[in-house]
């Protein structure tokens, strides 16, 4: 089973997210910047990232950059408050493969997180 | 006398009567003489007389006489009526008697021959002959030589007298010559004679010498061309050939010649003299005439300039004698009228008029004619009306005057055309009724873009507020309901429960407060904000803050603060966002201090209050204090903790701050601290001042006389009951706390507290039974109850009888107002009425209930009392001077600012229907003045303030989340 890796500077973000997605019985590890993040993705192999894109140190389109250039996971989604319209093309360049919108809908969280987690094991 | 003797007597006096002529020398020889002859000296010649009578044949020759008075002799010789006078020379026969009695002979004397006889009449010879006998023949030869003498003799003297006569005549003739020639020197125009033939001057007067300046010796060689400088002689000639000639008389006027060549002009008159012997005078008055020339002159220029005047007036002149008949039309009638003057002039005025005037226009002038006015104007407005040549009518102002002169009265009349300035005039109105009209149409789409622009600021406030209801209801529940279960309030909950819940909690806390700042920020841009100034303790604020921020601060092992040093204990600011601002500074410096300690002082520099809050936290970089209080901008820092802020303290507090009319700084080190300064401009107040200052809007309560000062708080919590204590004491009222439901009654009846805190969470009885009680029993139902819980039952409070309802937790501020305003009936009313004893009345009315109110007596100085301080209520009399109460209504009622503002009409006037429904319309109270009783007023005046009372809490309270 592949982990999921939360990154979210916000601490009930990042328990949200967690306590949802261990509910939905994948596991998951956290990270609270993108710094962390790309260490920890050094370290381990995840099947899907999900990252907040405005944190301190370094931000979530830094680290996808350097996670995707090193190969390090295949599938980062964005976990966004910026929703707005130019935003997600923005982000799908930026090295995303997607987005989730915050404040997140608990339900549709979780089955969006399955089909990417889905995908990857479809396409690997 | 004999013979030879008679013979050289005779020779003699035939010699001297051959020489002399002038008779007083010839009548000396004859007595020469005759004394030589005679021998005898005159007076003895009587003596020769010898008595005898005389008949008329006697001859007696008068001669010069010495005897006696010629008029005697006269008369003696006149009586005997000689036959010729006695004037002349005579030979005179006297008798005998008549020479006695003329030459007064006293003795008879015979006379014979002859004798002489000096008398004084003349001398006389005398030849006496008897009247019988012949005379001597000697007398023959004497006698005629005696007449030839006595002839001679009376000839001399008759030419004598003659030459005396001559003389007279010529001395006559003289002086009345001389008479004349002083008159003529006298005159001052030159008189002088020419003779006609050679017309050369042969006499002239003094003038003649003065006025041409020429010497008498050169006149005399002049002929009369001399005179003139240029001459015609042949012209001259003619003149007087043609004129003087044939008339006598003749006027010339030419031109003199001085003799030092200046000229002057001349009247000449002539006359023309016949002589009896030569060429005929001409007789010449050269009158100067430069005097008269001159004025003649001076009197034409005159004219000229009268008449210049006239003429170039631009006006038209027109003078008028008693029949109307005109004499003067100068050139500008002639140009008003069309009419050249020859036309007009002797012709009647009106002609100058409308036919239907004329009439009228004869009685007006004789009217004016008799009347004392000197003067009379036509002003445009009476509309008199000229006409002109061609029959057009023109409207004209005009003025007349008169003159009595000699010839009768003169009227004249200066009148203008004034049909260009009627027209004008009439240009100049629609103008200015154009521009009206178009101001008018300018205010009315300034009226409506003003409507509009206030409807859209109103649209802005509402959207705002309603925004924040709309933003608040959905967290009000969430709050409150995770609240409630996070605190096992619904049911048991397990600690993973409490957890999640907290979160929950915590984060709808966090937004909310993100909403209240957003808000205040809209409203503070939106200049929807003001500052509301009140007088305060500063030690007080500075209580509350730590109360609020102490705990926080503890927390995290930070030890605060807060100091007064050497700033006034009394400050005047907006309290309430003064605490909101340092509250959010020590907040954040709480925050970013993980150790040490957070300081807040108050201190006074220059005119400034000044407030530090210190803090030995992480400090900001220096090249981020420019953007530390900038909305939205946090500072780059390596943790979370920005997160837990909104972004939009600082730049509150800045906005605050300038709402405060004050400045907010910073400085700071970053792993040292920093400090934020507020400052603040003071009209520093003194604590005596502020005594002085009667406690207006200080949180000291006024105590009523009689009224007790105890509040009685009822809560089943000791922990509430003596945070509730400790805010009421502070405001300095005493407390009587009541843990016990049970014995509450009892206490509230006993100690009689002007208010009563209700809990309403308690074991039996709890709050609302409680309530109940209270508000039956006649001894404590008076006592204004406030409840104060946890749970948000306000209606079902107010309806069971509570004045007020505050929600759990509660603030300092909060319970203290709504108990000000019970105690002192803080609230302001303004009562606007100018009807003295109404006014009167009303106050006394207000007086029983405490409640503090203004009076003014007119709308605008209702305005002033508002903008001064909001009333809490306005109590408004609809019959005012000036603006009506209804106007001011609705001048209340269209501004955000006072649509919730309470106002009560009393008004003895009766409304119709329509004012009525406005008056509902807007929200008025309205009470009918001598019906109402003073309860129903109180009542209605309690009942709305505290109506807005509480709203207006609920809106605080929203703001200082």
């Amino acid at each position: 089973m592949n982990k999921i890796l939360v990154v979210d500077d916000n601490e009930q973000n990042r328990y949200l997210a967690t306590y949802l997605l261990e509910h939905a019985g994948e596991t998951c590890d956290q990270a609270v910047n993108g710094e962390q993040a790309v260490e920890q993705a050094q370290q381990n192999s995840y099947g899907l990232i999900l990252m907040d894109v405005q944190m301190p140190i370094m931000d979530g389109i830094e680290a996808a950059r350097i996670i995707r250039e090193q190969g390090l996971c295949a599938k980062i989604i964005a976990l966004t408050a910026k929703a707005m319209r130019g935003d997600e093309e923005k982000l799908l360049a930026s090295g995303f493969d997607g987005y989730v919108a915050k404040p997140i809908d608990p339900e549709n969280f979780i089955k969006q997180v399955k089909h990417w987690m889905l995908e990857d094991k479809i396409h690997p | 006398m004999d013979s030879s003797d008679l013979a050289s007597f005779l020779s003699d006096l035939a010699q001297v009567v051959a020489i002399e002529r002038e008779p007083d020398s010839l009548l000396e020889k004859f007595l020469q003489i005759l004394m030589q002859h005679c021998k005898a000296d005159r007076g003895l010649l009587l003596h020769q007389y010898q008595t005898g009578s005389m008949n008329d044949s006697s001859i007696v020759l008068r001669l010069h006489s010495c005897v006696g008075d010629i008029a005697a002799c006269h008369s003696i010789v006149d009586g005997y009526s000689w036959h010729f006078p006695l004037s002349t020379s005579q030979v005179l026969l006297l008798t005998d008697n008549q020479c006695q009695q003329l030459f007064g002979l006293n003795q008879h004397y015979q006379i014979t021959g002859f004798g002489f006889v000096v008398a004084e009449c003349g001398v006389f010879c005398v030849l006496v002959q008897n009247d019988d006998c012949q005379p001597e023949s000697r007398f023959e030869t004497l006698i005629p030589a005696l007449s030839l003498f006595a002839n001679t003799y009376a000839l001399c003297r008759d030419n004598q007298s003659y030459q005396q006569k001559l003389q007279q005549e010529k001395q006559k003739v003289s002086d009345n010559l001389q008479c004349f020639r002083t008159a003529l020197d006298a005159s001052r125009d030159a008189i002088f004679l020419i003779d006609s033939s050679t017309m050369h001057i042969v006499d002239f007067n003094q003038s003649m010498q003065k006025n041409l300046g020429y010497s008498r010796d050169e006149l005399l060689t002049m002929s009369i061309y001399d005179l003139k400088p240029h001459v015609d002689k042949q012209d001259l000639q003619t003149f007087f050939e043609t004129e003087l000639v044939e008339k006598g008389e003749a006027v010339l006027v030419t031109v003199y010649r001085r003799k030092d060549a200046s000229e002057y002009p001349v009247e000449m008159s002539f006359r023309y003299i016949e002589q009896q012997q030569g060429a005929p005078l001409i007789n010449v008055v050269a009158r100067d005439i430069s005097d008269r020339v001159s004025i003649q002159q001076a009197l034409l220029q005159n004219e000229k300039r009268l008449s210049g005047i006239i003429e170039t007036a631009i006006d038209a002149i027109i003078s008028i004698d008693e029949q109307q008949n005109i004499v003067l039309f100068n050139s500008a009638a002639e140009k008003i009228f069309a009419y050249r003057r020859e036309e007009l002039i002797g012709q009647k005025l009106d002609r100058l008029l409308p036919e239907k005037v004329r009439s009228n226009h004869q009685q007006l002038v004789q009217r004016f004619g008799s009347s004392t006015r000197d003067a009379l104007h036509v002003p445009p407005q009476r509309l008199l009306q000229g006409m002109r040549k061609n029959g057009e009518l023109f409207p004209l102002e005009a003025n007349v005057s008169k003159l009595e002169s000699d010839d009768g009265m003169l009227y004249t009349v200066i009148l203008r055309d004034i049909s260009e300035r009627i027209a004008n005039e009439k240009e100049l109105q629609r103008y200015r009724e154009d521009l009206e009209f178009q101001v008018q149409t300018r205010t009315q789409e300034l009226v409506t873009a003003r409507d509009e622009a206030l409807r859209a600021n109103r649209s802005k406030s509402d959207f705002l507020a309603n925004m924040s209801h709309e933003l608040r209801t959905p967290l009000n529940s969430i709050i409150g309901f995770t609240g409630l279960i996070k605190d096992g309030y619904v049911g048991d909950v397990n600690d993973e429960q409490v957890k999640q819940l907290s979160m929950v909690y915590d984060s709808a806390q966090h937004l909310l407060a993100l909403i209240n700042n957003i808000l205040d920020l809209s409203k503070v841009e939106a200049g929807k904000m003001q500052a509301e100034n009140e007088v305060f303790e500063l030690e007080f604020l500075l209580a509350e803050i730590e109360d609020m921020m102490a705990l926080q601060a503890q927390n995290k092992g930070l030890l605060f603060s807060t100091e007064i040093s050497g700033a006034p204990d009394t400050i005047i600011s907006d309290r309430v966002k003064l605490r909101q601002l340092l509250v959010n500074l020590v907040g954040n410096a709480i925050k970013f201090t993980d150790a040490g300690s957070v300081k807040l002082i108050c201190y006074q520099d220059s005119e400034q209050l000044c407030i530090d809050v210190v803090d030995t936290g992480i400090g900001i970089p220096s090249d981020q204090l420019d953007v530390v209080f900038q909305s939205f901008r946090q500072i780059e820092q390596g943790d979370a903790r920005q997160h837990q802020g909104t972004g939009l303290g600082l730049a509150i507090c800045k906005q605050f701050v300038g709402l405060l009319s004050g400045e907010i700084s910073v400085k700071s080190e970053t792993g040292r601290g920093s400090t934020f300064t507020v400052r603040l401009p003071q009209n520093l107040i003194s604590s005596q001042a502020s005594q002085a200052f009667g406690g207006i809007n200080v949180n000291h309560h006024v105590q009523n006389q009689g009224e007790s000062n105890t509040i009685l708080i009822i809560d089943d919590e000791p922990t509430a009951l003596d945070l509730l204590s400790t805010y009421l004491k502070q405001q300095g009222y005493d407390t009587l706390l009541c843990q016990n439901s049970a014995e509450a009654l009892n206490m509230a009846v006993e100690h009689q507290p002007f208010a009563i805190t209700l809990d309403l969470v308690m074991p039996e009885p709890d709050g609302w039974t409680l309530l109940t009680q209270l508000k039956q029993i006649p001894e404590t139902e008076h006592i204004p109850v406030i409840i104060v819980s946890i749970l948000q039952e306000q209606q079902l409070g107010l309806s069971l009888g509570a004045v007020d309802y505050l929600v759990k937790p509660v603030e300092a501020l909060q319970l203290a107002s709504r108990v000000d305003k019970i105690r002192n009936r803080h609230s302001d009313i303004l009562l606007i009425e100018d009807n003295q004893s109404d006014a009167e009345l009303i106050a006394k009315i207000l007086g029983i209930e405490g409640y503090c109110f203004r009076w003014v007596q007119d709308v605008q100085s209702g305005w002033r009392a508002i903008n001064e301080k909001l009333p809490d209520m306005i109590l408004l009399d609809l019959m005012l001077p000036g603006v009506s109460g209804l106007q001011l209504v609705q001048q209340l009622r269209s501004h955000e600012v006072y649509r919730d503002l309470p106002i009560i009409v009393i008004s003895a006037k009766q409304l119709s229907a329509e004012e009525r429904q406005f008056l509902r319309d807007n929200f008025v109270m309205l009470l009918a003045k001598a019906s109402f009783t003073a309860i129903e007023l109180l009542n209605e005046v309690g009942r709305l303030l505290h109506q807005v009372g509480l709203e207006q809490n609920n809106k605080e309270a929203e703001i200082m989340e």
